[in-house]
């Protein structure tokens, strides 16, 4: 297998200009992905972790400036033309998202858009297309004669197969999932994770997984990124990390997620509009010391594992 | 507060005072006819000049804002209140008294607005009582048909289950939740209607059938203003502007009023 | 035994509107289910998505009368009584919506909702003010947000919020609806926590809607498996988790998601097909499409709950 880097983001810096003043939304993110690799993003609502992959496919408002380097393939990504980028995007670089229906065409059959998707990024035959169309419907485990459905005739576990078949189309690289699973039954979130990691194998393609379930980042991570108020805390592979994570708001979120009848963190996810001068979670840490108070942590690369603390000790 | 929402008080409030206060305002009587200052332009006495029978043309303009204005005012309150009792009545009571109810609506919303008008005109004769009564009839069904609709959808949201749970009867969860969320788009959309109802009045009055000489009125002034279009265009151009004044008080304000009321945007519209 | 509430052979049955005049089809939601709860209990039902479990909740709280059937609460029947016997009731019965934003009028002030309960039961104001305080504390929420309209604060908060005027009146039965689902799991656990002080406090029944098993695993004591409107196991929450017996109950378990232990291996499939559609119920055992174990006579009759081994174990399947 290929275990060159697919994706390589370096000090990420993401602000939301606004009328009320900046938001800071990802502050000096680095993490790269591997061919083959699922790398999971988790946090809470409003740590940036959406803001972040939608980055990579340049799908922000106008008003994010958007500072650092993302290279793709060897190539920064981050700095080229509007026109040489779209050739990435949907070809090289997929996204799916939470909601299936706001993304497929209501009015359009399935089949066809899968085709369309297709057609419009090779130059080929409808014919041609049509097969191709069918080949992802088997992919995706979607029967043949689904294909001149209508979304709506479609449960939504079909729904968000539909989007991974369009998704597919391309034969991309990076597959970007935005929650793909939060919005379906527990069995069909089963079924459709299960499916993610086939298509990843048979592909050899890399996803990048933005999720705040901890037991979905459990049953799909190879490495995963623990973010907070804009500042990725914690990255590790998957078991080490389960193991014993190593930042304060990884072991606390572990914990509660474990025993949400008897653990609380303290206190609120902060407001992104406020700045920090010292550790964004210095506040609800129960590890803090004084310099959490003023001075920014900064990644401390242990081995395969990167931490954002003051108080943890390089081994 | 929004920006559009001051501008639109603003000019509501100027429009009040030329309707309710118009012969404090106007200098001269409306209808006073003087055949030897016919058709004169600007001069000091007569600060937009005088008409064809020698009137002052800014007495008759003040009057004439006010019949309009009026008329329209009495067509959209009462056909709101009527649709207000069909449109409710039809949607808590539901069932067949719905259905039957939705139908008579139905048959008033077939009615061509003009053509029965010009019908009322020329069965009863052409008079402000007249098209008052034929647009009133043409027009209450829309209202009836917002007013079930909003009641419709208040009724399902999930806060009249949550007000019911805790103990709330009928009487409670419909003065406090279902007509709160009735009111509003009602009165933004009534606003909008001053102004569409008003069109229809300068328009009926400008083809004869409806307010009649020598009561001034804006779509009466206009069309008697053609013959001398252009020897006195100021007889054309300031009712014109006068209509157009209006028409756009009234639209700026429901546009803004719409966004007050909406907390949501409202609390945008602060930042 | 006084149970606090009990549910006897509830039906609910609805008229599609979909079809036309002359082919009006009937959709069961809810399909002859028997529940008990008692004080200081927490009773889960669990199943996928338009199995009916909400409906059932909703009936249990007064707010939609069963088609059939009857709900007692400390044996009184609660469709019997009459208005105002039953508004007097309401405030014991209190359901908690899965969708805290919706229950919350968008045009009333926080402090406005929270004096919502008081208002309707007129009770005096200082009273409600001294109780608002409480509550607020309760439920952690600062008067910082008394003049807030509810898109103005955080999903967790307006939970919270939710959660605060269920409370006011202090009910001894609450029918929490996915209470969770749609917050971060710092902000669960403190929902869920405050749901169990409840409980251990004040006598609080608890019934806890949900398809997130882990949570009812750790929340409830009983639990009942609803599939397509009926139940199709109920028993202890220990023992069907540790032991589930029918297989719609393995497959819910098979899918949950744990966070310890190994990585799931691929290939090893223990979930079949969607949620079915209510409106169109297969013959028979309502499961058996999806069923690995269906035999013929799954196909053609419906099954009873029967009880299982000795202690309150019961499941609808042939096959056991």
């Amino acid at each position: 297998m290929n275990k060159e880097k697919l994706l390589e983001v370096e000090k990420l810096n993401i602000k939301f200009l606004t009328s009320i003043g900046d938001v800071n939304v990802s502050e000096n993110i680095n993490f790269h992905l591997k061919r083959g690799e699922i790398f999971c993003i988790v946090g809470e609502s409003g740590c940036g972790k959406s803001v972040v992959a939608l980055s990579l496919t340049r799908l922000l408002p106008e008003n994010a400036m958007i500072n650092g380097s993302i290279k793709f393939e060897g190539v920064d990504i981050a700095n080229l033309e509007d026109k040489e980028f779209a050739k990435i995007r949907g070809r090289k670089i997929a996204t799916i998202f939470e909601q299936p229906m706001s993304c497929i065409n209501p009015v359009m059959r399935i089949g066809n858009q899968i085709a369309e998707t297709y057609r419009a990024n090779f130059k080929c035959s409808k014919k041609e297309a049509k097969e191709q169309a069918l080949k992802k419907l088997k992919e995706v485990k979607l029967p043949i004669n689904r294909y001149n459905s209508y979304p709506h005739e479609l449960s939504g576990g079909m729904q968000q197969r539909v989007m991974i078949a369009i998704a597919l189309a391309c034969n991309p690289q990076l597959l970007i999932a935005d929650e793909p699973t939060t919005s379906l039954d527990v069995t069909v979130q089963y079924q459709i994770l299960e499916l993610l990691q086939e298509i990843k194998e048979k592909y050899n393609m890399a996803i990048l997984m933005i999720t705040h379930d901890m037991a979905v980042v459990h049953d799909m991570a190879d490495t995963i990124g623990v973010m907070y108020a804009g500042n990725m805390m914690e990255i590790a592979a998957r078991d080490a990390f389960f193991q014993q994570p190593l930042h304060p708001y990884a072991q606390e979120l572990l914990n509660v997620v474990k025993d949400p009848c008897n653990y609380t963190i303290p206190g609120t996810v902060p407001n992104l509009m406020e700045s920090f001068l010292g550790c964004p979670f210095e506040p609800r840490c129960n590890k803090s010391t004084e310099i959490c108070k003023t001075k920014k942590p900064e990644d401390i690369v242990m081995g395969k594992r990167i931490v954002r603390c003051l108080n943890v000790v390089p081994n | 507060m929004g920006k559009n929402f001051k501008i639109g008080v603003i000019m509501i409030l100027f429009l009040a005072i030329i309707v309710f206060a118009g012969p404090l305002i106007a200098p001269y009587d409306p209808n006073d006819v003087n055949m030897s200052i016919r058709l004169q332009g600007v001069t000091s006495a007569h600060i937009m000049g005088t008409d064809q029978l020698g009137r002052d043309l800014f007495s008759r303009l003040v009057y004439a804002t006010g019949t309009s204005v009026k008329i329209s005012l009495v067509v959209v309150i009462v056909s709101m209140v009527i649709g207000f009792v069909f449109g409710s009545t039809a949607a808590f009571l539901g069932g067949a008294v719905d259905e039957f109810l939705m139908r008579i609506i139905d048959v008033f919303m077939a009615f061509p607005t003009k053509i029965f008008t010009i019908a009322i005109a020329g069965i009863l004769g052409a008079s402000a009582f007249n098209i008052t009564l034929a647009l009133i009839i043409t027009s209450w069904a829309v209202y009836a048909r917002m007013v079930r609709g909003c009641v419709l959808t208040a009724k399902e949201m999930p806060f009249i289950d949550a007000a019911t749970a805790l103990g709330a009867n009928r009487f409670y969860t419909i003065i406090k939740h279902v007509l709160p969320s009735v009111f509003q788009p009602l009165s933004t959309f009534a606003f909008q209607r001053i102004a569409h109802t008003m069109m229809a009045i300068v328009g009926l009055s400008f083809i004869g059938l409806g307010v009649q000489p020598p009561t001034p009125e804006l779509g009466a002034m206009i069309s008697e203003s053609k013959n001398f279009m252009s020897t006195a265009p100021h007889l054309f151009i300031f009712p014109g502007l006068l209509i157009s004044y209006v028409v756009f008080s009234f639209n700026i304000l429901d546009d803004s009023l719409r966004d007050y009321w909406d907390p949501r945007i409202k609390s945008e519209l602060a930042l | 035994m006084s149970c606090l509430i009990e549910a006897v052979n509830l039906t609910k049955v609805f008229k599609d509107k979909h079809f036309s005049v002359f082919n009006k089809k009937e959709i069961t939601a809810v399909d002859n289910v028997s529940l008990t709860v008692n004080s200081s209990e927490s009773v889960g039902i669990v199943g996928e998505s338009g199995c009916g479990k909400s409906m059932l909740g909703k009936m249990l709280v007064g707010l939609t009368l069963p088609t059939k059937g009857s709900v007692c609460y400390n044996g009184r029947e609660i469709s019997k009584l009459t208005f105002n016997e039953m508004k007097k009731l309401r405030p014991r019965l209190q359901p908690i919506f899965q969708d805290a934003d919706s229950t919350l009028n968008p045009k009333f002030t926080v402090k406005k909702l929270l004096e919502e309960p008081f208002v309707i039961n007129k009770i005096p104001k200082d009273e409600a003010n001294q109780r608002i305080d409480e509550l607020l504390n309760y439920v952690n929420l600062g008067k910082e947000f008394y003049n807030r309209y509810p898109h103005e604060i955080s999903g967790g908060q307006r939970q919270r919020l939710g959660l605060a005027r269920a409370l006011s009146l202090k009910p001894d039965f609450i029918v929490a609806d996915e209470p969770a689902a749609s917050l971060d799991s710092s902000v669960q656990a403190q929902i869920l926590q405050l749901l169990n002080q409840m409980k251990s406090n004040n006598g609080l029944g608890l019934v806890y809607v949900s398809h997130n098993l882990r949570i009812v695993s750790m929340m409830t004591q009983r639990v009942n498996v609803m599939y397509l409107g009926s139940f199709v196991e109920t028993g202890d929450t220990k023992d069907v988790f540790e032991n589930p017996i029918h297989p719609y109950t393995k497959m819910l378990i098979g899918s949950v998601l744990t966070i310890d232990g190994e990585k799931r291996k691929l290939g090893t499939k223990k979930v079949f097909g969607e949620p079915p559609d209510p409106k169109n119920r297969a013959t028979g055992c309502a499961f058996h499409p999806r069923c690995d174990q269906c035999t013929q006579i799954c196909k053609e009759e419906r099954p009873e709950l029967k009880k299982v081994g000795e202690k309150n174990r019961f499941v609808a399947c042939h096959n056991i």
